[in-house]
Formats: C-alpha cells, sequence, structure tokens
C-alpha cells in the first residue's frame, strides 16, 4: 500500500511505522521501477536506509520532529547539496560540487525528511526531453513511452510510482504544475517570493519558483510549510508570515467565489475533452461543495506566453551568456538552440515584455474582483508520446500555466481524471497572491469530494503485490 | 514588423557572441520568427514610453 506524506507522518509519529521500512519500501520500488523511468539520476539508497536507521532511534527516543519526520524525498537536481553533485542534467555542470546546501534542502533536512537522492529534470530546467544529456530523459510512470512534461519530470514521476512521497519542484513557466498535470499528482507554485530560491540553480529569476510536488494537496500543503518563509538572501524573498496550512486544511470552500477562465481552456487553447470534462466537473463539485462559480476573462493566453516567454529566454541567455559562448557544444541540442533565441533578443524588447507584464498583472487583478480562485486547465491533454514532443512546442499553442508566472499568483495543480488513452489529466486551481491557505483548503476539498486520489499508476500495483 | 531574414537573424545571434555558422541559426529561424509574431504582441496595443516596467525597484534594503 502506498501511503501520503499525512498518513506516513501519523503512523510515525504515533510510533506505528517504522521509517527504516518506509524507506525499504521505497527504495525497493526504486529497485524494481527506475530502470524503466529514469526519475534518478543520483539516487543514494546507503545513505538514505542509513539516515531512516538514524532518524527511527532518533523518533523512539524523543518522538517525531513534525509530519515530515522520517518520510522519503527526494530533490530536482538544481537544488545544490552540499558535497553532492548538482548538474542540472547537464554535462556543462558534471563536475559541479556544491559547497552548501540550497536553502529548501536544508529546511526539509531539519523537518527531518530524507533525501533518496538527485531527480533528473529538463537540462537546466528547460532543455527537453533531450535524448543528448549525460542522463535519458524521465517516462511517464502511468505509461512509460509517454511523456512527463518538465522540466521537473524526475520529481513527478518518482512520486507518482511511489518512489519517494515528496519532492523539490521549481517553476519558471509551469515546470511543477505541467509535469503534476502529466504524470497525476499534485504539485503548486506558490507566491513569487514565498519560498527561497537560494542555493537552485536559476532559470530566469523573476519567474523563477521553489516548490512542492506530492500526491495530494495535504502533502503539498506539508511539505510547503516546511519550506515556505522569508530568505532575506534570497532578493525575490518576500517578509510575509507563513500561516498555518495544516489549521485551515479542512476549511472547505463554502461561500468561496471561483472564477471559471473560460475563455483559456475553450478558446484561447481548447482542451481535449478529458480534461474539459474535468474542469467542468470540478465546477459542479465545487458547486455542491457551496462555492459559487462565475465566468471570469482575463488577458488571454497568448499576451501572457508572449510577454513570459521573452522574459524567460532573454534571462536564461543572461544566465548562460558565457558558457553559451564558450561551449555550446556542451549542452543538449534542445537547451542550446533555445538559448539561442534569447541571446537574439534586444534590451528594448525585455524592457517593453516587463512593461507589458505590469500591465498584464494590473488587468488580471481588475478582472478578479470579488473572486477567490480561478480555475482552468494546467495541460491541454494527456501526456503525449515521449518522441513526438516538438522542440519548439513552446512558441506554438499558449500554456496554460505561464500566466501565473508572470503574474506571480499561485496555482496548484490536480488530477481530474483520466483520458482516453488512460493517462492523468490536469486542473489548475488559482489564488490571489499569499493566499496559498485557501487554495490548500479548496485543493483539498476536491480532492476529498472525488475518487481521482484512489488510482495509482499499474506498475505501482504490480510492486506492491 | 517584417519577419526577420536568415542573414538577419545570423547577425543577431553574431552580435551576441555565439559561435553559431549560418546553417546553424537558419535551422533555428522559424523558431524566431514564432518569437517575432509574439514580440509584435508584446507590442499591441502600443505601450506608452513612459509605462513602468515590473523590474522598477524600491531603494530600501
Amino acid at each position: 500500500m502506498l501511503l501520503t506524506i499525512a498518513e506516513a507522518g501519523r503512523l510515525i509519529a504515533a510510533r506505528k511505522l517504522s521509517p527504516v521500512e518506509l524507506m525499504q519500501a521505497c527504495l525497493s520500488r526504486m529497485a524494481r521501477l527506475d530502470n524503466q523511468l529514469h526519475a534518478f539520476i543520483r539516487p543514494d539508497a546507503e545513505g538514505a536506509l542509513a539516515a531512516a536507521r538514524a532518524a527511527e532511534a532518533r523518533i523512539m527516543k524523543d518522538g517525531a520532529k513534525g509530519p515530515l519526520d522520517g518520510i522519503p524525498i527526494a530533490h530536482k537536481d538544481i537544488y545544490c547539496t552540499a558535497g553532492v553533485p548538482t548538474t542540472a542534467h547537464s554535462k556543462v555542470l558534471i563536475d559541479h560540487v556544491p559547497a552548501e546546501d540550497s536553502v529548501v534542502v536544508a529546511k526539509w533536512a531539519a523537518a527531518g525528511a530524507i533525501s533518496l537522492g538527485k531527480l533528473a529534470t529538463h537540462e537546466f530546467a528547460f532543455g527537453g526531453p533531450s535524448f543528448d544529456l549525460p542522463w535519458p530523459p524521465v517516462r511517464n510512470p502511468w505509461n512509460t513511452a509517454h511523456f512527463t512534461a518538465g522540466s521537473s519530470s524526475g520529481t513527478a514521476a518518482a512520486v507518482a510510482s511511489g518512489m519517494i512521497l515528496g519532492g523539490t519542484g521549481s517553476d519558471t513557466g509551469g515546470s511543477i504544475r505541467g509535469p503534476a498535470a502529466l504524470c497525476g499528482i499534485a504539485g503548486i507554485k506558490p507566491t513569487y517570493g514565498r519560498a527561497s530560491r537560494r542555493g537552485v540553480l536559476p532559470l530566469a529569476q523573476s519567474l523563477d519558483h521553489t516548490g512542492p510536488m506530492a500526491w495530494t494537496a495535504e502533502d503539498c500543503a506539508i511539505l510547503l510549510q516546511a519550506m515556505a518563509g522569508y530568505d532575506p538572501q534570497d532578493p525575490a524573498s518576500a517578509d510575509v508570515p507563513v500561516p498555518d496550512y495544516a489549521a485551515t486544511l479542512n476549511s472547505g470552500v463554502k461561500g468561496r467565489v471561483i472564477g471559471l477562465v473560460r475563455h483559456m481552456h475553450e478558446s484561447d487553447n481548447p482542451v481535449s475533452a478529458a480534461t474539459l470534462k474535468g474542469i467542468n466537473d470540478a465546477a459542479d463539485t465545487f458547486r455542491a461543495l457551496g462555492a459559487e462559480v462565475r465566468d471570469v476573462t482575463l488577458p488571454s493566453l497568448a499576451e501572457f506566453n508572449a510577454c513570459g516567454w521573452v522574459l524567460l529566454l532573454a534571462e536564461a541567455f543572461a544566465v548562460h551568456e558565457t558558457w553559451m559562448r564558450e561551449r555550446p557544444q556542451d549542452y543538449g541540442k534542445y537547451m542550446r538552440e533555445r538559448l539561442v533565441l534569447g541571446a537574439a533578443l534586444s534590451a528594448a524588447d525585455y524592457m517593453q515584455a516587463q512593461k507589458r507584464r505590469l500591465e498584464l498583472i494590473a488587468r488580471s487583478f481588475a478582472a478578479t474582483q470579488g473572486v477567490d480562485f480561478l480555475l482552468t486547465a494546467a495541460a491541454p491533454s494527456e501526456a503525449p508520446k515521449i518522441d513526438e514532443v516538438p522542440q519548439w512546442g513552446f512558441l506554438g499553442a499558449p500554456g496554460f500555466t505561464m500566466p501565473f508566472n508572470v503574474t506571480g499568483w499561485p496555482g496548484i495543480t490536480l488530477c481530474s481524471g483520466f483520458g482516453a488513452g488512460g493517462l492523468p489529466v490536469g486542473l489548475q486551481l488559482v489564488a490571489k497572491p499569499w493566499q496559498e491557505a485557501p487554495l490548500f483548503a479548496a485543493a483539498h476539498a476536491y480532492e476529498q469530494a472525488t475518487e481521482w486520489r484512489k488510482r495509482r499508476p499499474a506498475m505501482t500495483e504490480e510492486t506492491a503485490r | 514588423m517584417a519577419e526577420s531574414t536568415a542573414e538577419d537573424f545570423h547577425s543577431r545571434v553574431r552580435q551576441a557572441g555565439l559561435p553559431f555558422s549560418p546553417a546553424e541559426t537558419a535551422a533555428i529561424l522559424p523558431a524566431w520568427q514564432k518569437l517575432e509574431a509574439w514580440l509584435e504582441l508584446i507590442r499591441t496595443p502600443g505601450i506608452p514610453a513612459t509605462a513602468e516596467p515590473a523590474t522598477t525597484f524600491k531603494a530600501t534594503p
């Protein structure tokens, strides 16, 4: 049986579940499944087991520190880990060994979470799925011929397959919410500035967010609780109090107003039948739970994506400029060629996008007065086959996640059903800045009212027998 | 705004200091032309010259 973080944490705290046995179960799944999934690029089974033994001895003596104590997790390989290579899944940083942990890695370790190692990502959180990198791209646990989306691909596959109970992701244009949707898990991009990015390799700093991925919204709340908070050494970090997410998790949506951003998923980028059904059924579920659902109109997906991608490409090139001049051959083809677009942009292009961004944010606030949450798609459909993903897909039909990197508003992806091919589809629920607590409550209410959290990939059921 | 030619685009890439051949940049040109359409969208309707960007900062610690 696969446990959530909340379930395992309660059992460990009650001394009814051994952290060592929990870790052994995760390592067993890793040993059996990861040769098909490629979620880990640097597993550390020995270290994880030793840490679980130490945690078990401490918990038996002193009790658990909290809900993450003894919980198996892992980190996307753009999160720096002291003394452990952090490569961004790239030959460019193949020998990069950080001296310090990133803030989030240190915070989760302090909360008792135990890392099983480093997880695959699209190269530098952008270039993928690529077959010309030092490690292969990640496969989808629901069907290994299919894509996971990215860039937090390893985290999504590892969580969905039960190799870990939660993990770190990063989200610059949808890199948490996209893979969460295609792998049928939950993932939140918190408000810009909510969680520190210090020690995380950047993609585009004005859009970069750190955030957690897990099986449920409740687990994401537990993980975000342990990673959120002001970091004066991260210039984007905001000195805003972090509420107790568990305290309001069961507060539901009664009296809340949900804005259905119908134009985004019906006309701006029409979604698949299964994705549309998931969104419309979710609207009905929220109504049944006591919320009011009304249509809202935001700026178009095209406007948000044009703005966001110009910012992302320009800022990403600024990060990679020196390496791109001196050793472009060390990048995979997708990352290298995408960065060239950023190189060709002008300073005026970039600043006009930053001007448009402020206007888009203002229009978004104006269009959502009196609205608590927004409901739309997280991805257009279930996962495509991994060898059918176009290199320049992000320049095609505009995506559903970038708008909330542009605004910085928090957004969570939840599983909302399954498509004709048997792979999951997802929805996206978005809140105003700093409103993660009510967002978690709404997401939790939806998951409790639906059946989607009871279904796991078939490969995990085989493992459980 | 007219689409860039292969020569225009290659010139931009070389100006950025990237050691790419004309053939390599020509392969990326269709993607650049899509991005150019987005650049046009960003500038439409026109943005007031005095509009503040999202990068405006506060001189606080």
